[in-house]
């Protein structure tokens, strides 16, 4: 009996263990930008932002146990807001990345710069600040992610689970905005929606389509050169399956998905100084054929005001 | 305004609306697997270094193979490489130290995952492993 352990200890020593499956689609760009300060106003800022996620997958093969994996998202983001004339604004990104897949039978990190997205915003709508009542601000454009991440590509051996790990995408990817605000002396209401239309890398993986909309109610106090602004609202996410092989049309149907998420955050002003911080808690969900749970996310950010 | 508005939601639905997938529908008849190392009925002594090689192609996507070595008397899995893998078609290349004290058959075990729903196309052959 001891023998027959004792090989059998042996043997699973031997075994060369199932790597996790890419079942996420969850990438981490997934940008948006929520309420904005002071529209006439420029601002340069650094941002971090960390999301996880777990997913349990049945194994094909009989007799082996679920691939399982927890994948940590983690972004240092340096961003900013340049007016053009009285009515374009451009924003840009541009990302580092620092990802880890922990499994049961060992981890990968990957880090490096991300892909650099460009925004151009047309100011729509905007009431005088300083006119008595309802006040409403609407923004709306479009803009690209440029494949200047680093991506490593696709091999038989790290597309396990990968793709989703990668700083970059590899694609070219183009975004549609829109960012509402209304507001009525001290509160408000922010409404904003990004879709992201992406492309098929040089490996032909394409990640899904996402679209990302909030909700969000704030306040502001003001005491002189200070301004606490708390928000509390929701977000929800939506992202189409990814392709494993876009030019054969593989769908990856144990990808993508929707998140649903109560948001709460605070930002606050002191002259020209800017912080903000907002925490995400999954709510609703059902990702990559509900192998995949999304966890807490979190952001913050200090920007300057020029 | 307003219909700019309704033209954009429009084209997001149209975009959303459905995704093309076109992989065929399983047939593990039509999966080909060649295992050129080991071959059947080869003997090797303890201590020898098996290798395995074996290839894969299917015309569509696969999504993963176990190659598998078990000792036929005990029933016990003497190595195991598994990938869950999205591919048409997957060169394997790995190796096995037979560490067998006695002679044994051991059993070759090749499988392709079609899909997820358990379609799989499978090889079996044995071969021989005697004491040094």
């Amino acid at each position: 009996m001891k023998k027959i352990i004792g090989l059998t200890l042996l043997v699973s020593a031997w075994m060369q263990p199932l790597r996790a499956c890419d079942v996420c689609g969850c990438s981490a760009s997934n940008q948006y930008l929520g309420v904005l300060p002071t529209a006439n106003l420029n601002f340069v800022g650094v941002q971090y932002l960390h999301n996880s996620f777990g997913s349990d997958h049945p194994s094909l093969f009989e007799g082996r146990p679920n691939e399982r994996a927890q994948d940590y998202y983690n972004t240092a983001q340096l961003w900013g807001r340049y007016n053009i004339g009285g009515g374009l604004q451009v924003f840009a990104f541009l990302p580092y990345r620092y990802n880890v897949q922990r499994t049961d039978t060992g981890n990968a990190t990957m880090s490096g710069v991300g892909d650099v997205s460009v925004l151009a915003n047309v100011l729509l709508l905007k009431d005088d600040a300083a006119a008595p009542g309802w006040q409403q601000q609407l923004l709306a454009g479009g803009g690209l992610k440029a494949p200047t991440g680093s991506y490593t590509g696709v091999t038989e051996r790290d597309k396990l689970g990968l793709p989703n790990m990668q700083p970059g995408t590899g694609s070219w990817d183009f975004m549609l905005n829109a960012n509402y605000t209304l507001r009525r002396k001290s509160n408000g209401v922010n409404l904003d929606a990004s879709y992201t239309l992406t492309t098929a890398n040089s490996d032909r993986y394409k990640y899904g389509n996402r679209l990302n909309a909030g909700l969000l109610l704030f306040h502001s106090w003001k005491k002189a050169a200070f301004t606490l602004m708390p928000q509390l609202g929701c977000r929800y996410e939506y992202t189409m399956h990814d392709y494993d092989n876009y030019d054969r049309r593989w769908l990856n149907e144990q990808s993508g998905g929707y998140m649903a998420f109560a948001t709460a955050g605070i930002q606050a002003y002191y002259r020209r100084l800017g912080l903000r911080c907002t925490y995400q808690l999954p709510v609703a969900q059902q990702y990559a054929s509900g192998y995949v749970t999304a966890n807490n996310k979190i952001d913050a950010g200090i920007f300057l005001l020029f | 305004m307003k219909n700019l508005m309704i033209a954009g939601l429009g084209a997001l639905l149209l975009l959303s609306a459905c995704q093309k997938n076109n992989d065929i529908a399983p047939d593990p008849a039509k999966v080909s697997m060649t295992i050129t190392s080991p071959l059947p009925g080869q003997v090797f002594r303890s201590g020898d270094t098996v290798r395995l090689k074996a290839m894969v192609r299917y015309p569509g996507q696969l999504h993963g193979y176990e190659l598998m070595l078990t000792d036929s008397l005990s029933g016990i899995v003497v190595h195991d490489l598994a990938q869950h893998v999205h591919a048409d078609s997957f060169d394997i290349e790995d190796q096995w130290i037979c560490a067998a004290s006695g002679p044994s058959v051991i059993r070759l075990s090749l499988i392709a995952s079609i899909d997820h729903d358990g379609d799989q196309a499978r090889q079996d052959f044995s071969f021989t492993v005697n004491p040094h």
